[in-house]
């Protein structure tokens, strides 16, 4: 039969066949096979309802798909199928297509009679069950529909697992009275195509809360994916100690949840960090972070990503932002339980840490540039002790600074408003710029910084500047081929602009002239949001530098 | 409002003309009308649900078109769903018609926006749910009750029938007398009807004339022998068979039965609706004070063990405050449970009373219901309602009163062993139960043992009286 070649192709044998197998096999197994493939399974019906909405007629229909029917019926006795998602509304559709209001033939006499069978083996407590027909009398007699009838057992039968499950969580010691981890662990598969439905909320709750006495893991792994993924997807909301149960049980959900987050925010045009702060508390990431392990292993994976996009400033900002929600939560926790410092960072260099997690705003101002010096001392200290060691030991150290960025864009910022003592300030934005140190790049990165910043400050109070003016310093950023240097040299440069007095006039053309020629509006960007973050929290006293700062922002936002 | 009143009036009529025959003469307007005024009644639920005057006006309207009154007030807000479904279920309702009701209920996307768009997915859903977590195998405890209360007589049945085989059997190997054999062919075949069994009696009994028997001598009696043990073989067989018929009659019966826990909380759902709709009828019914026609008509749909199972889940939710809960579909009934909250206490207390009567009004039926519940949730409804706690303790006193001592056995045993009675490991049990419960139905039942013992003759040895024995086993 010659196929209509605006029908897709729609693997029929394949599902057939795995709904004859889930038919017959009633084992674990099958059933998790069943739950492998329900979210294929939807689509496919979807692609099926899309290819036979138009046909005319079942006739139609079914010479087309001569394995509809068998496949249907199947279906609708799989309750995992039904139970599943909006499988069930695509497969009512389905079957509408195959009721004719005005039978031609013998073949849709019957279809029609086959497809109100099923409908109402789907929606009613049916005469066509024999163990139901006494409950469909009792309620329409009563004046209740199955509706109602179902909404009360699927309540009550959750109700009663709650209630089994969380008895035996407190019994735990009754040997005899709990309940065998085989029996959790179906529950668990048996919820999965149910994860969505309103009414299974508790039993979510309790079971993803639910500890056997073993060690070992009781929940099926497609349910805790399931109930991840429903999660992340928004398709449910759970109470924060629900989720954090989940990722701490099963990392590979607070994985995804993690890279989850990353690419959510890296899909988003940001506008603000107060944005970014709101997707990312969203997530609960930061919250559940207060577990030492879920920060720990969030870090992990933050650094994987650093490695693998090359340090891109969007990864860098979440990190900053996540580390700067953690510690505001950490901080205000009032719990006996809370953990100690060390428990987040056990590998690090305590004092280093310690200053680090101090927050700007809990220092007076003034005290800025000597914190700062202190911690580029003890940075430099530490690398410069570790020289010989492995280059993961370097990478650990600058992951650490690099998460409490705001310091560094504090210090680069010191460095314009501030009398300060420049070189370690400048040694310590190099090492973040360019921690490596091999061919004496740092340091040659260190010397270049010095001769940009020097005659930067030369024309710090110069009133009228012109772009040429600054053209070495430009030049510098466009001719470098190493990036780090074109970052930090754009840094220095970006802050000259905005917090020298003659610089706000050239501000514009001079970062126009910069982001038209290299690539680093992004970075440019980033960094301008960051200052404006830090100026709506501690304030900034010169309106100038704000309204230049808007400005910048709103040209830069229209290009980025 | 007074058009509203007459509008409402038609609902009944439209309800049971949509589960009638006569939707055969239905076309696809005349159903879109009728799915219009199914909405347009909900469309008023919604309107009036949270003014109790127009409410009452509306429920009484209702209540007075029909002549059970099944629908209420809130019979209105669920509408389309009683109407879609019942003509769903009409297999009258021509197929022109019925596509129109498909599209109706379950509007394929982009095909506007209906009442309930997810309503009937819901339901699918929520079955499958049922279906799904039903599907949770039972732990060792649960497994073990299920097996008691399930087919339980047909259970009882097989084991009866196959003790009775063995027995016969057994006395025809000693006794090998024809007249004996036939008799018990014939009392066997009585009791296992099936035909095969019958005939393979009649054959025996053909082939074991007693007069030939005599006529033949030693002889005939070693042929005897031979045909009585191979009558007896067949008829074992046929025993067997029958038993293997039975069981499987008995596990379809189970698999029919649905599993324990899904018949439970089937139960506990239709105790739920039930009370809902007690709720709703609690003012009226106040008034009548009563039974009401429809509880009982309601009731009548269950297999008796069923509906007591109802009333006693009922019953027992009551007491927790289950039953201010609103029936139905909460998700839309949401809006009027408010007004109803303060007539809550109140209208619990009618309905308990309500199905009090039904429970104590019948003394045949008393007496199933407390032969079918285990003792324990008879203990605790007994616990809550004074009256069930009364008439409880005077079945169990006239069940007690008929069992007698056996001195051989040195025990207690049914009187009349057919009769639908208590054994006395059973009498035992339920008066264990009663004796854990509150306070004052402890003393209740103490007192009640006592004055009976009192009755006896006051002794204090076992074996004389019955009340006496109890007392010693419930610890006094």
């Amino acid at each position: 039969m010659a196929q209509d070649p605006t029908v897709p192709k729609l693997n029929f044998e394949y599902w057939l066949d795995k709904a004859i197998e889930w038919g017959q096999a009633t084992t674990l197994e099958s059933q998790k096979d069943v739950c492998l493939h329900l979210s294929q399974l939807q689509e496919f019906l979807h692609q099926l309802y899309e290819a036979i909405k138009h046909l005319q007629g079942p006739t139609v229909v079914i010479q087309q798909f001569p394995l509809i029917g068998q496949l249907l019926g199947r279906l609708c006795w799989n309750p995992f199928v039904i139970g599943y998602d909006e499988s069930q509304k695509t497969l009512m559709w389905c079957l509408c297509c195959l009721y004719s209001s005005e039978p031609q033939n013998a073949v849709e006499l019957k279809a029609n009679s086959w497809v109100r069978s099923l409908l109402c083996h789907l929606l009613s407590s049916s005469k066509w069950e024999s163990n139901e027909a006494e409950t469909s009398a009792f309620i329409s007699a009563l004046g209740y529909t199955s509706a109602d009838y179902y909404c009360h057992l699927v309540k009550n039968m959750v109700v009663s697992l709650v209630r089994e499950l969380r008895e035996n969580q407190f019994n735990g010691l009754n040997i005899q009275e709990s309940i065998s981890a085989s029996r959790v662990n179906a529950v668990s598969i048996f919820c999965v195509p149910l994860i969505t439905l309103p009414d299974l909320a508790p039993l979510l709750e309790t079971l993803l809360l639910y500890h056997g006495g073993s060690s070992k893991e009781i929940l099926s792994s497609e349910f805790l994916e399931s109930v991840n993924e429903a999660f992340l997807k928004k398709k449910i909301s759970l109470p924060e100690s629900v989720v954090f149960s989940l990722w701490l049980r099963h990392l590979p959900s607070l994985e995804k949840a993690t890279l989850h987050l990353l690419d959510q925010v890296l899909s988003i045009q940001l506008n603000s960090l107060e944005e970014v702060a709101c997707v990312i508390k969203d997530s609960l990431l930061p919250q559940a972070a207060s577990h030492p392990a879920i920060f720990r292993i969030i870090n992990e994976i933050f650094k994987s990503a650093l490695m693998e996009t090359d340090g891109t400033s969007e990864v860098l900002t979440v990190i900053q932002v996540f580390t700067q929600l953690f510690l505001q939560d950490h901080q205000n926790e009032n719990k006996q339980h809370k953990f100690p410092l060390k428990a987040y960072f056990p590998y690090h260099h305590q004092p280093l840490v310690r200053r680090l997690v101090r927050r700007p705003f809990e220092l007076p101002t003034t005290y800025w540039s000597e914190h700062v010096k202190h911690i580029s001392d003890m940075v430099k200290a530490l690398v410069e002790d570790t020289n010989a060691s492995s280059l993961t030991d370097l990478f650990e150290i600058w992951f650490l600074v690099a998460c409490f960025g705001e310091w560094l864009d504090i210090a680069a910022e010191q460095l314009l408003k501030a009398a300060v003592e420049p070189d370690p300030v400048l040694w310590l934005l190099a090492f973040y710029y360019c921690p490596k140190n091999e061919n004496q790049q740092r340091t040659q990165t260190v010397v270049e910084a010095q001769a940009v910043y020097s005659h930067l400050m030369m024309l710090f109070n110069c009133a009228d500047l012109s772009l040429k003016d600054l053209e070495a310093a430009v030049h510098r950023v466009m001719g470098t081929e190493q990036c780090c240097n074109q970052q930090f040299t754009t840094h220095l440069l970006t802050n000259f602009l905005l917090f020298s007095p003659g610089g706000h006039k050239i501000a514009q053309e001079c970062i126009y002239h910069i982001t038209e020629i290299t690539d680093t509006s992004k970075e440019v960007h980033n960094l301008l949001i960051r200052t404006a973050h830090r100026f709506n929290h501690s304030g900034e006293e010169n309106q100038r530098t704000v309204k230049l700062l808007n400005e910048l922002l709103q040209k830069l936002t229209l290009k980025v | 409002m007074d058009a509203v009143l007459r509008q409402v009036e038609q609902l009944p009529a439209l309800l049971a003309v949509s589960r009638s025959a006569q939707v055969r003469d239905w076309d696809c307007l005349t159903l879109d009308r009728a799915l219009e005024w199914a909405r347009y009644f909900q469309h008023l639920h919604h309107r009036f649900r949270a003014r109790p005057q127009l409410r009452e006006a509306l429920g009484r309207r209702l209540r007075r078109s029909q002549p059970l009154p099944l629908l209420g007030f809130p019979a209105l807000g669920r509408c389309p769903q009683l109407l879609g479904l019942a003509l769903l279920e009409n297999r009258a309702l021509p197929p022109a018609a019925c596509r129109c009701l498909l599209r109706g209920l379950l509007q394929p996307p982009g095909e506007g926006s209906g009442c309930d768009p997810r309503g009937l997915a819901l339901l699918a859903r929520r079955k499958a749910a049922a279906r799904l977590l039903a599907l949770v195998p039972g732990p060792e405890g649960q497994l073990q009750a299920e097996a008691r209360l399930l087919p339980g007589r047909l259970r009882e049945q097989g084991q009866e029938a196959e003790a009775r085989l063995r027995e016969q059997g057994q006395e025809a190997e000693a006794q090998l007398l024809p007249g004996r054999l036939r008799e018990e062919g014939q009392e066997a075949e009585a009791r296992l009807l099936p035909g095969r069994l019958r005939e393979q009696g009649q054959e025996a009994e053909a082939r074991l004339l007693p007069g030939r028997l005599r006529e033949q001598g030693q002889e005939a009696e070693a042929r005897l022998r031979e045909q009585g043990q191979e009558a007896e073989a067949r008829l074992r067989e046929q025993g067997q068979e029958a038993e293997a018929r039975l069981r499987e009659q008995g596990q379809e019966a189970e698999a029919r039965l649905l599993p324990g826990r899904l018949r439970e909380q089937g139960q506990e759902a239709e105790a739920r609706l039930l009370l809902g709709r007690l709720r709703e009828e609690g003012q009226e019914a106040a008034e009548a004070a009563g039974q009401l026609p429809w509880l009982r008509a309601a009731l009548e749909q269950l297999p008796q063990p069923r509906a007591c199972g109802v009333v006693a889940a009922a019953l027992a939710l009551l007491p927790q405050g289950c039953g201010t809960e609103q029936a139905g579909d909460t998700d839309r009934a949401a809006g009027s449970s408010q007004g109803g909250y303060q007539a809550g206490a109140a209208g619990d207390g009618c309905a308990a009373g309500l199905l009090l009567s039904w429970l104590l009004g019948d003394q045949e039926r008393f007496s199933a219901f407390c032969l079918c519940l285990p003792s324990s949730q008879l203990a605790f409804l007994a616990g809550h309602y004074s009256q069930l706690s009364r008439s409880y303790l005077d079945l169990l006193t006239s069940w007690g009163s008929r069992l007698v001592y056996d001195p051989l056995q040195g025990r207690w045993v049914k009187s009349c062993l057919d009769k639908a009675e208590l054994s006395w490991e059973e009498l035992r049990e339920r008066f264990i139960c009663l004796c854990q419960g509150p306070a004052l139905l402890r003393e209740q039942t103490q007192a009640a043992l006592e004055l009976l013992r009192t009755r006896d003759g006051d002794f204090k040895v076992r074996g004389l009286s019955v009340w006496t024995d109890l007392l010693m086993e419930v610890g006094y």
